[in-house]
């Protein structure tokens, strides 16, 4: 339903739309849920720092995922490992 | 002649119909009316075109069995096996947010995804669904998504916090991404409309832009609604198949 029917093309604009605001957002969300734990538990500024430098590693983890890993699942796992039985049992589409 | 520009006027939740049920503002408001009127589009869409299905299908009964099958194909191709039962929701998610997306570009209309709230619930939904799911499928094993196998236990100690991490922040971006983009559109839409209003004859550049702007936020509504079916497809595979 993008510009063109090409579904390599698709597929890479609709990753590089994907990749851009998950580093960001994951260093904000990071920081801010390391920020709220300082204020709920008065560890400041502790919470914050660690949870920064967290969030940075989550953040570069899910991007690095993204790019290389469009065939990998979550845990480090290859595609084919992950999900042996490919999708081959409900083709009703004829 | 200074015309005064408010971009951000746009997106003003305004009440239509003022409801309050015990001390809850749920009034009718402007977002409401335009999430009814996505809904029904799709209903109409999806019903009236295929109640008389053609062997040769007319075009709106071809604009809903294109989109059936983009559904279909992507739940098929990223969701993997197992995926099936879930392809009525995915298909409505993606359906609403990209007639919410297309509607929201016509003038003078209500975008409702570009509110966080409203992108950031339809994100909880995915992910509290999907984390369910996951769950229920494996029960505690569901846990090992966040440990990596074949890692020291010494880096488990830093690569568990990172694992949790990025994964209970995919409510976020999935919301944000959605969010940022149709609220960052509409606003250069309404600057360049503002000073094409305010320069008299040379509005032609600014129009001019606009008008590309549009092509682009078409594009843009269409792949934010994609790329947001795409990853509840990818997170559903997460959860169906670990080891």
């Amino acid at each position: 339903m993008s510009a063109s029917n090409d579904p390599a093309l698709q597929q890479g604009a609709g990753l590089g739309m994907r990749i851009g605001i998950e580093l960001v957002v994951s260093v904000i969300v990071a920081t801010g849920l390391g920020w709220a734990f300082d204020k709920w538990l008065g560890t400041r500024p502790w919470g914050m720092i660690v949870l920064f430098f967290l969030g940075v590693a989550a953040g570069m983890v899910n991007v690095y995922r993204a790019v290389t890993g469009v065939k990998m699942a979550v845990g480090f796992r290859r595609l084919d490992e992950a999900s042996a039985p490919k999708a081959q049992d409900w083709d009703d589409e004829e | 002649m200074a015309i005064e520009i408010k971009p951000l006027e746009q997106f003003t939740i305004e009440r239509i119909v003022p409801l309050h049920i015990g001390g809850l503002d749920v009034s009718f408001t402007n977002s409401a009316l335009f999430m009814t009127i996505a809904v029904l589009v799709i209903t109409l869409l999806t019903v009236v075109a295929t109640r008389r299905a053609a062997l040769v299908p007319g075009r709106l009964q071809s604009l809903a069995e294109l989109s059936y099958e983009f559904v279909a194909d992507m739940v098929d191709t990223n969701a993997g096996h197992g995926a099936e039962p879930f392809f009525p929701f995915i298909f409505t998610l993606f359906m609403f947010i990209l007639v919410s997306n297309l509607l929201g570009l016509i003038p003078y209309s209500f975008t409702v995804t570009s509110h966080i709230i409203v992108t950031f619930a339809l994100a909880l939904l995915v992910f509290v669904g999907v984390t369910i799911v996951g769950l229920a499928k494996h029960g505690t094993h569901f846990f090992r998504l966040f440990v990596p196998s074949g890692v020291p236990a010494v880096l488990l100690l830093l690569l568990v916090p990172i694992e949790l991490l990025s994964y209970f922040i995919r409510p976020f971006t999935l919301s944000i991404r959605l969010f940022a983009n149709m609220l960052a559109g509409h606003t250069m839409l309404a600057i360049f409309g503002g000073f094409a209003a305010s320069i008299g004859f040379l509005a032609i550049f600014p129009l001019s832009i606009n008008i590309l702007l549009v092509g682009l936020e078409l594009l843009v509504a269409a792949l934010q609604a994609y790329v947001f079916a795409i990853l509840t497809c990818l997170y559903l595979r997460d959860a169906l198949h670990l080891h």
